[in-house]
């Protein structure tokens, strides 16, 4: 191969990942679960500008949904063992949701939300329908294994 | 019983492929075709063994046997018969035996295939594929038994999760992993050859069938797991660009620039570096994706739980990329070019360019998929980006290929007529100018902006692709006409039958095209909304009226849920010149949500309606007072058939080029200085 080739493909290389590299961060958001929200809260690190993609397992009996104006509003805890192992009420996250009511959200459901920390330390899911996500079904198993 | 015999077949499967791995090297070493076919035989003895393998855990299946814990997890006394049998693909412990089943299909009717010029290879196929099967098979045994039992069985099963029991869902996943595990007889011969030292494209014309085997299921498995996600996900879309769909683009990509770049050192005997880099990259990353799929690393809502795959995973492709380093680095003296490119401007060049972009496609995807994974591995901290990103930065490299499938076959070998090449063009930047304005006058005036005017552009570039493509075929059957004075139709059909792979090959872009297409509409103009609505009244949403009819119970299809299910009545709330009329009946859709008791689940299946050109999707996502009022959430998708209409095409195009009318010889092409005539 001629060296003018490998110069251009080398620029081209080089070219997409200087785009990829400089947009990036202000594209990327930060994934965390639920202790680490916490822990930044207590910390008093400035959350507010900040976009999420938050984990955590849905405590069922927190799960409030008014059919009427769509407003969805659950409770996260750290993972599936906090909510089985947990006898008094373990550290969560409340998370709104402005939308249809997933069908998979249910107690120990695995949440993925992509938002923001609002002022009052809740977590506000942005507005598309991938903003709120849950496990879907090859995740079911684990849940089985948990109940026999 | 048959579910105990079972698991001592696939332990004995494990037996007989280290063996036959072992016994290969052996034979070759001491060039004793014996050993070596007894190799052979041993090899192919894994697909009967992990038969009896599948039969065992069907059979457990079938007679209720819920003290094997997979059954338990993946069926119960109400479900189905025929999903007891889809079962098997269900959850994690089944699919990766039935994984391995399929590996094991490929594996056994490479070993029975007819070695004749390429015997030389066979002891190491045998043992690369041996190795491999044998890895998963272990894994199986060791990670994700599906023959593990409960030492109190449950008097019921969970049942299969009524999400799985979409038809594209029973075929997707057998479909893709067809796809996956189908790349492996390529690889083993790619691997043969550079352990055996072998320059020449041997390995590339004994393996190239099976290529296209793999990369056609790997095709139909993504457009498959787009339809069943569009339909039963309920989000209206296909693709998310969510971490287990894009581990299944990442091969594809690196495949689909593989099948390209093999053509060149067929035809002209460059690229053989590339070639043997690509096929070890394209197998690297199917097992990098089944890793991220099984091992629960990244946050997917697709990714099987956590479990304890994730090192075994990655201590297996340390040693397979060492080992594959440490042959391809060895060898690098018998991969030289046997041509060398001379100008971009050529045939070679364009394919240069177009894999260059395939691979950086795939890169990035690749690269922006791990990237929790390794920002944490650097600063402790996990970032990731979405969907807006990936549209960004990897959908604008997939125009650039679209442009590119227009200009190649244009090109001459070699070196080719910038001249010839501005003539041959015009047709299509006629059809490019003219389909560019049709869609800027009927859809983007009617929402004008930045994007929708790049949509126009990105239309028009689509049908000069188009219209390149088909006067490429336009030009062979006219040719024939005139030299063998067929008719039209039979010139058609014997230049298909005549060059398949070139005709079959453009027939795969016309899909392409068709799908981009399809993808502009979809991801340029669609849009959604949520209404409530009181019953009996209407609500109106881009060109639409949707009256509420009501919420009745029906009986569900298998009898084992509860279907609630709302009526909706769609008109037209304008006119759509020219056909349609405002007020004309479009449809009657009943959206429903199906209550599983013994699964505590609930299912919401959209129902659709509107033309091919533009659907209608609706779900039902909440009911007040027994269906006084109902929320919906409506999603008008145009042109989304036309991305299903381009993945059955590509598959079409596979079996022109696939199915042998005739011997095909491959002929090296004849090399003009600056050729007028774009190549055949």
């Amino acid at each position: 191969m001629k060296p003018r080739v490998i110069v251009g493909l080398a620029l081209i290389f080089g070219a997409l990942a200087a785009i990829v590299a400089f947009t990036i961060s202000g594209n990327a958001s930060l994934e965390v679960k639920v202790d680490e929200l916490l822990r930044q809260q207590r910390s008093g690190i400035d959350q507010s500008q900040k976009v999420y993609k938050l984990t955590g397992s849905v405590v069922g009996d927190s799960i409030r949904y008014d059919a009427k104006t769509l407003n969805l509003q659950f409770d996260i805890v750290q993972d599936r063992e906090t909510l089985a192992n947990s006898l008094a009420t373990p550290p969560r996250v409340t998370v709104l949701y402005r939308g249809a009511r997933p069908d998979t959200l249910a107690h120990e459901a695995n949440a993925i939300i992509t938002g923001k920390v609002t002022p009052d330390g809740k977590f506000a899911a942005g507005s598309s329908p991938d903003s709120l996500l849950l496990q879907c079904p090859t995740k079911y198993e684990a849940a089985a294994e948990a109940k026999p | 019983m048959l579910t105990d015999v079972g698991f001592y077949a696939v332990i004995l499967a494990l037996l007989v492929l280290v063996y036959a791995a072992g016994i290969s090297v052996v034979g070759a070493r001491r060039n004793d075709d014996r050993l070596v076919q007894s190799g052979r035989t041993a090899a192919s003895l894994a697909f009967p063994l992990m038969l009896i393998g599948a039969a065992g855990i069907w059979a457990a299946l079938l007679n209720n046997d819920y003290g094997v814990k997979y059954v338990a997890s993946v069926s119960s006394r109400a479900t189905p018969l025929f999903f007891r049998l889809t079962a098997l693909w269900g959850a994690q412990d089944g699919s990766l035996l039935f994984w391995c089943l399929l590996m094991s299909i490929f594996v056994f009717f490479a070993m029975r295939r007819p070695w004749r010029e390429d015997k030389s290879l066979l002891p190491y196929v045998t043992a690369t594929m041996a190795l491999v099967l044998a890895f998963f098979i272990g894994l199986t045994l060791v990670s994700a038994n599906p023959f593990a039992r409960f030492d109190f069985p449950p008097p019921d099963g969970r049942g299969l999760n009524p999400l799985l029991r979409h038809p594209g869902m029973i075929i997707h996943p057998p479909v893709l992993y067809a796809g996956f595990t189908g790349f492996i007889v390529p690889f083993a011969f790619c691997m043969a050859s550079l352990i055996t030292r072998r320059s020449d494209d041997l390995w590339l014309r004994s393996s190239r069938r099976w290529t296209l085997v793999g990369w056609v299921f790997l095709t139909c498995g993504l457009v498959l797991g787009g339809r069943w996600a569009h339909d039963v996900l309920g989000w209206g879309g296909y693709w998310a660009w969510d971490p287990v769909e894009n581990k299944s683009l990442v091969p594809w990509l690196l495949g689909t620039a593989f099948l390209h770049s093999a053509m060149i050192q067929e035809k002209r005997g460059m690229f053989k570096n590339w070639n043997v880099a690509l096929m070890m990259l394209t197998f690297g990353s199917i097992v990098w994706a089944t890793a991220i799929v099984r091992s629960g690393v990244l946050t997917s809502v697709h990714a099987f739980a956590q479990s304890s795959m994730g090192p075994i995973f990655l201590g297996f492709l340390v040693l397979m990329l060492s080992g594959m380093l440490y042959f391809w680095l060895t060898r690098l003296d018998v991969l030289k070019s046997d041509n060398q490119l001379d100008r971009m401007f050529s045939r070679e060049g364009i394919f240069l360019i177009q894999n260059v972009v395939f691979v950086s496609s795939a890169i990035t995807v690749f690269a922006l998929t791990s990237l929790p994974i390794a920002t944490e591995a650097f600063s402790g901290q996990r970032l990731t980006v979405g969907p807006p990103y990936f549209n960004a930065v990897v959908v604008p490299q997939f125009f650039v290929l679209v442009v590119l499938m227009g200009i190649a076959p244009l090109m001459a070998w070699a070196r080719a007529n910038g001249k010839t090449v501005a003539r041959q063009s015009r047709v299509g930047l006629f059809a490019a100018a003219l389909v560019a304005a049709l869609w800027f006058v009927t859809f983007t005036l009617r929402d004008m902006s930045f994007w929708t005017v790049v949509a126009a552009l990105l239309v028009g570039l689509c049908a000069y692709s188009l219209a390149i493509t088909l006067m490429e075929f336009a030009r062979g059957t006219r040719a024939r006409m005139t030299a063998n004075r067929e008719n039209a139709p039979t010139a058609l059909a014997r230049l298909f039958g005549r060059n398949q792979r070139r005709y079959g090959g453009y027939f795969i872009h016309l899909g392409v095209v068709v799908l981009a297409i399809g993808a502009i509409g979809k991801g340029f103009f669609g849009g959604d909304a949520i209404r409530n609505v009181a019953l009996n009244d209407t609500f109106t949403y881009r060109g639409y009226a949707f009256t509420y009819r009501g919420l009745q119970t029906v009986p569900c299809e298998f009898n084992d849920c509860q279907t609630l299910q709302a009526a909706l009545k769609v008109t037209r709330a304008e006119a759509a010149p020219p056909f349609a009329q405002a007020g004309d009946f479009v449809g009657a859709i009943y959206p429903h949500v199906d209550r599983y008791e013994v699964q505590q689940f609930t299912s919401t299946i959209a129902d659709i309606t509107g033309s091919f050109n533009e659907e209608v999707y609706v779900i039902l996502s909440a009911w007040e007072d027994e269906g006084a009022s109902a929320t919906f959430t409506v999603y008008i998708n145009p042109l989304i058939n036309w991305v299903w209409l381009g993945g059955v095409l590509m598959v079409v195009g596979f079996f022109l080029a696939f199915w042998r009318t005739a011997p095909e010889t491959v002929a090296r092409p004849v090399l003009a200085p600056a050729a007028g005539v774009a190549g055949k």
